[in-house]
């Protein structure tokens, strides 16, 4: 078995043409790699390859193996379609076995191989896989970075704070990684306040920081460092922090942890104008500093 | 047959606004498109780990505040463990074709009056 390594997609497709040319279909096995994970080196790609070298059915074929620090794709050539099915579901099996548990992409490694017959194909599939590596990658970055600490800049937020007091418009922040939603609420109130919105806690500590908004929406349910989590940075920032939880459901138990952690109270969607003006009031009663601030 | 949302309420939030209306509508025509797409993706996999829940999850949200009842219900259903996911994604994406179309007449209304 002959293996051929490269690390781009020109590379593949040149490879494919000259080494091939008979054969215009084949198995692609998708190797998901993390950046935040490992590297190519640690994942052991040379001890995957080692697993499968004796493998009968691939005597006769060439193994192109691309690879870049992003993910991997291993094809087999100069198989028929029988032979190509066999390959990469041995492939997968041995794969699933020792390597795949540990890889971003788990169980949904054995989703990514299939018989292909168009060089178009093949590119599209290698794109999707690299768009699927960076979408498990976000996702990751934003669960491992909400397990450390927002930093905050104490300047910043006290810098903020006192122009909070002066003011002339009421500043809301609503916190919603839903983009209906959130542009919902925005258009809601946004002629009669300064709206700022996040989707997602990191944006949200940094506005609050930069802004010290009179009132908070935020939602329970975010991506990566979830609303209680964001609650508690922002009530921590800010003792005075005004801060009402958006939540799809009306069972008082899932917002009890966020009114003991000092939300203001909650609302239960739909997000109308009538429940959000009630917070709206109940702030300016509780600041009748700011009430010169509140315009309809 | 009821409207599939409720325009009436949109509007008395937003207040009377047609270039913002068109903006949301057509907010949430793509984003519930884009979920949907997602959705169609997570059925070939035997283990689409939360992505199933989590994207209906989106799409009742903002069929909650559009007031797309209808669409929101059917996305509560989806979202139960016993459901048969082919069929409730095929239920969905029903509803969501009635929604658009629907939506899609009051753009074009409001480009015959000249707002767009």
């Amino acid at each position: 078995m002959k293996v051929i390594k490269a690390g781009s997609e020109k590379g593949l497709v040149e490879s494919i043409d000259k080494i091939d040319p008979r054969h215009s279909s084949w198995a692609v096995i998708f190797i998901g790699l993390s950046k935040l994970n490992r590297s190519l080196d640690l994942f052991g790609l040379d001890t995957f390859l080692s697993l499968i070298v004796d493998m009968p059915e691939l005597f006769d074929t060439s193994l192109y193996v691309m690879a870049n620090k992003d993910c991997a794709i291993v094809i087999p050539l100069g198989a028929d379609d029988t032979k190509l099915k066999n390959i990469a579901s041995h492939i997968c099996y041995h794969f699933a076995k020792d390597q795949l548990a540990q890889s971003p992409l788990g169980a949904q490694g054995n989703d990514f191989c299939q018989i292909i017959r168009e060089k178009k194909d093949l590119m599209d599939l290698y794109r999707q896989a690299l768009s699927l590596n960076s979408e498990l990658e976000r996702n990751a970055a934003l669960t491992s970075t909400s397990k450390n600490r927002y930093n905050m800049n104490t300047s910043t937020l006290t810098n903020a704070l006192d122009l909070r007091r002066v003011r002339d418009r009421l500043c809301i922040l609503i916190i919603e990684d839903q983009q209906f939603s959130r542009r919902l609420v925005v258009e809601s109130l946004n002629k009669f306040a300064e709206v700022l919105s996040a989707e997602n806690g990191f944006e949200a500590l940094k506005l609050y920081e930069q802004n010290a908004p009179d009132i908070v929406f935020l939602d329970i349910n975010l991506p990566g460092m979830n609303g209680h989590e964001v609650l508690r940075q922002i009530t921590k920032m800010d003792k005075d922090a005004f801060v009402v939880m958006l939540t799809a459901s009306d069972k008082i138990e899932d917002v009890q942890g966020a009114l003991k952690e000092k939300a203001r109270g909650y609302i239960v969607k739909p997000f109308t104008r009538k429940k959000l003006d009630q917070y709206i009031n109940l702030y300016v009663q509780k600041n009748p500093g700011r009430a010169s601030a509140v315009s309809s | 047959m009821t409207e599939p949302f409720d325009l009436q309420s949109l509007r008395q939030e937003i207040g009377n606004d047609p270039e913002t209306e068109i903006a949301l509508l057509e907010l949430f025509l793509n984003s519930t498109e884009e979920s949907l797409q997602t959705l169609s993706q997570c059925l070939g996999r035997a283990n689409d780990g939360n992505d199933w829940a989590s994207h209906f999850h989106q799409i009742k949200g903002a069929a909650l505040n559009l007031g797309a009842k209808r669409l929101e219900q059917l996305c509560l259903k989806a979202q139960e463990p016993s459901a048969a996911k082919e069929d409730m994604l095929k239920q969905v994406e029903s509803e969501f074709h009635i929604l658009r179309t629907y939506i899609n007449e009051i753009i074009a209304q409001h480009k015959k009056n000249g707002f767009i």
